[in-house]
């Protein structure tokens, strides 16, 4: 069996002569929460769209579940939600899923209720669609994609619209979704809900790959640890600090300082000072996210970035 | 594949019965049907529109001397117009048969005119003329409301974004397209039927209803005219489906392949008539698909036997042919078409219209 579900080999879009993804080459490993992060308009929807044919690239290549032919079969295996998930208005959420359900030919009508209260909205699976708030169509929307029991499930910002609260849910449950084999695709402009979900994330922009690899190992590659201080004496703390060799930069930041330094070497960071009668009255390590990172990696890009 | 198809059509129904549309179209095809049977059947019993048809009845005969023998052969009006074959005409020679013939046609034409012309008021609502009659009246509506109703079919899976949702499970979209097309056409038949058996009903309350004298229950035309004029009628939407799918798919919007649909059948059935009127027009109108499907609707099997004694002539049987092999050209291009671009087109999200 093939370790990776996905593999894409310079995957290409182009609208017109506009790039929504330009050669873009990733693969997703089999059992894991993928992330694929993006500013708005970088071109995840398209890669989504790509893989599960509703989009045709316009030149690469890509396998699902190590297969190149047959695309259809390989969709049978995957559960997807692709944007703000669309169903029929007139048909409740319990039919709705009966249908796609029945067209599919995967999993059992009995599954329904199961599913439709794993994503608690049993109480309201007879009502309309068109009646369903924005979080109760991504609930239904989850739902859906996870008829039939799929191997692979793309979904593709899962969260939008729901409260504080049901989005604490949906992570929880899409984190557990990513064990015993199946593989999760997510896509996000969320960063922190990124970097609670997944264990490895593809970073695209402008429709290019920006990065890829496991969240905390791309943190660690290009994170600076730096350490937030407060003193008795913040100049005469800028000038002792400096004058280390493994301290990296000293820059004063909100009434304090912000020494670029390795987290473990704080105590030596406390002794300098102290030998020189300058006392810290506060001292913490700041930790790098996936957002300072992201920020980094792509640039102006996150900013710049237009609606997908 | 097939099989797929079949599994696809069923939950197409499973869905579109629970909409509005399909019922209010199915309304508006029956209303309209039961208008025409009743209309028929007031204007069938209106007392002075009685007094001017009641001079056209009589009958003509003539005898024939053949082998000493003497065969008398003679048929009345409504036989003329009910299409039936006079009675001896068979013991008549071929020359002196084919001279009677043309004098009952002559005959039939000079004084047969108003029962010919009250009788077939009276097919409009007595069994089983009735059914045909009515099938063939509200075609033109049917082509109508068949246009709206598979635009609406395929046009609001763009709208909703439904298609996309649909296409990720894996149905693959040849079968997706092909499932909807089939209950389409399904719908349709079911719609000529639901219509033919309402007539029928209201056939037989015409007939039990005072006053008597509308005749027999079932003595009006054929019943095989009934069957034939429903598969005929089946078969010449064919092409307005194709239309309005390929429309539809072209655009991603029912809007606007309900709209071009319609304007297009208005604009044939406004225009073509005037424009018969030019020469160069002639050859350019013979390929339309509308002029196709009213020839394809006008002839029946009355008319068949009316004008040939049982035996379609050669130029009904040319026109016939030839108007069946055009709306499958225009149906099998049309479907051709609709398929290919949805086949090759990308499916993006909800579209709204």
């Amino acid at each position: 069996m093939d370790d990776f579900v996905i593999r894409t080999e310079g995957l290409t879009k182009h609208y017109g002569k506009i790039p929504a993804v330009d050669g873009l080459s990733m693969e997703v490993l089999r059992g894991h929460v993928y992330g694929l992060l993006g500013p708005n308009g970088s071109g995840k929807t398209t890669t989504m769209g790509m893989l599960l044919g509703l989009v045709r690239p316009t030149s690469g290549s890509f396998s699902l579940f190590g297969s190149t032919g047959r695309h259809d079969e390989a969709l049978r295996r995957i559960g997807a939600i692709v944007e703000t998930p669309s169903f029929y208005p007139f048909l409740s959420g319990r039919r709705n899923l009966a249908y796609f359900q029945g067209i599919s030919g995967r999993g059992s009508p009995s599954d329904i209720d199961s599913l439709l209260d794993r994503v608690g909205l049993l109480a309201r699976a007879d009502s309309r669609f068109q009646t369903y708030s924005l979080g109760m169509k991504q609930r239904l929307g989850i739902a859906y994609a996870l008829l039939g029991d799929p191997e692979l499930l793309f979904l593709d910002e899962p969260t939008n619209g729901m409260d504080p609260e049901g989005m604490i849910e949906i992570r929880e449950l899409i984190r557990s979704l990513g064990t015993g084999g199946r593989t999760v695709l997510l896509s996000s402009h969320l960063l922190n809900e990124v970097e609670q979900v997944c264990d490895s994330v593809t970073i695209i922009s402008r429709g290019k790959l920006i990065a890829q690899g496991e969240v905390a190992e791309l943190i660690q590659s290009r994170g600076r640890e730096q350490i937030r201080a407060r003193t008795t004496d913040d100049a005469r703390a800028a000038g002792i600090l400096s004058a280390l060799d493994w301290v990296d930069d000293v820059t004063p930041r909100d009434g304090g300082l912000l020494v670029s330094a390795p987290h473990e070497r704080s105590w030596e960071l406390t002794a300098a000072l102290s030998s020189a009668e300058v006392y810290v009255s506060e001292l913490s390590p700041i930790q790098t996210s996936l957002e300072e990172y992201f920020l980094e990696v792509t640039g102006d890009d996150g900013a710049e970035g237009e609606a997908e | 594949m097939i099989a797929n198809v079949l599994r696809l059509t069923a939950w197409e129904w499973y869905k579109q019965r629970r909409r509005w549309m399909p019922w209010i179209l199915l309304a508006v095809a029956i209303i309209l049907a039961q208008v025409g049977v009743w209309v028929s059947y007031v204007a069938y019993h209106n007392d002075a529109l009685q007094e001017i048809m009641s001079g056209g009845s009589g009958s003509f005969g003539t005898t024939y001397e053949q082998d000493g023998e003497t065969i008398s052969v003679s048929v009345t009006c409504a036989e003329i117009v009910n299409g039936q074959t006079p009675e001896g005409i068979d013991k008549l020679p071929e020359d002196q048969r084919r001279e009677f013939l043309a004098d009952v046609e002559r005959f039939g034409e000079e004084s047969c005119a108003n029962v010919q012309a009250r009788e077939s008021i009276r097919e409009g609502f007595a069994l089983p003329s009735a059914i045909p009659n009515t099938i063939s009246g509200i075609f033109d509506i049917a082509a109508f409301l068949i246009l709206i109703l598979t635009a609406s079919a395929l046009g609001t899976e763009y709208g909703w974004g439904t298609l996309r949702t649909a296409l990720t499970r894996g149905t693959g979209r040849w079968p997706l397209l092909s499932s909807k097309l089939v209950l389409i056409v399904l719908l349709a038949a079911a719609g000529f039927l639901v219509v033919g058996a309402t007539t029928a009903l209201s056939s037989i309350i015409a007939a039990v209803i005072p006053p008597a004298e509308s005749g027999g229950l079932f003595d009006s035309g054929e019943w095989t005219d009934a069957a034939v004029t429903f598969a005929k009628a089946v078969y010449g939407l064919a092409p307005y489906v194709a239309l309005a799918a390929f429309l539809t798919v072209l655009t991603q919007s029912s809007a606007a392949g309900m709209s071009i649909g319609m304007g297009y059948f208005v604009v044939e059935l406004i225009f073509v008539p005037l424009l018969r009127n030019f020469d160069w027009f002639e050859g350019i109108s013979e390929a339309l698909l509308g002029t196709n499907v009213d020839k394809w609707m006008q002839v029946s099997l009355v008319e068949v036997e009316i004008s040939g004694n049982g035996v379609p002539s050669e130029q009904m049987t040319s026109d016939t042919t030839q108007a069946f092999l055009i709306l499958l050209a225009y149906t099998v291009a049309l479907a051709a078409a609709a398929f290919l671009v949805f086949h090759r087109r990308d499916i993006t999200g909800a579209k709204g219209g």
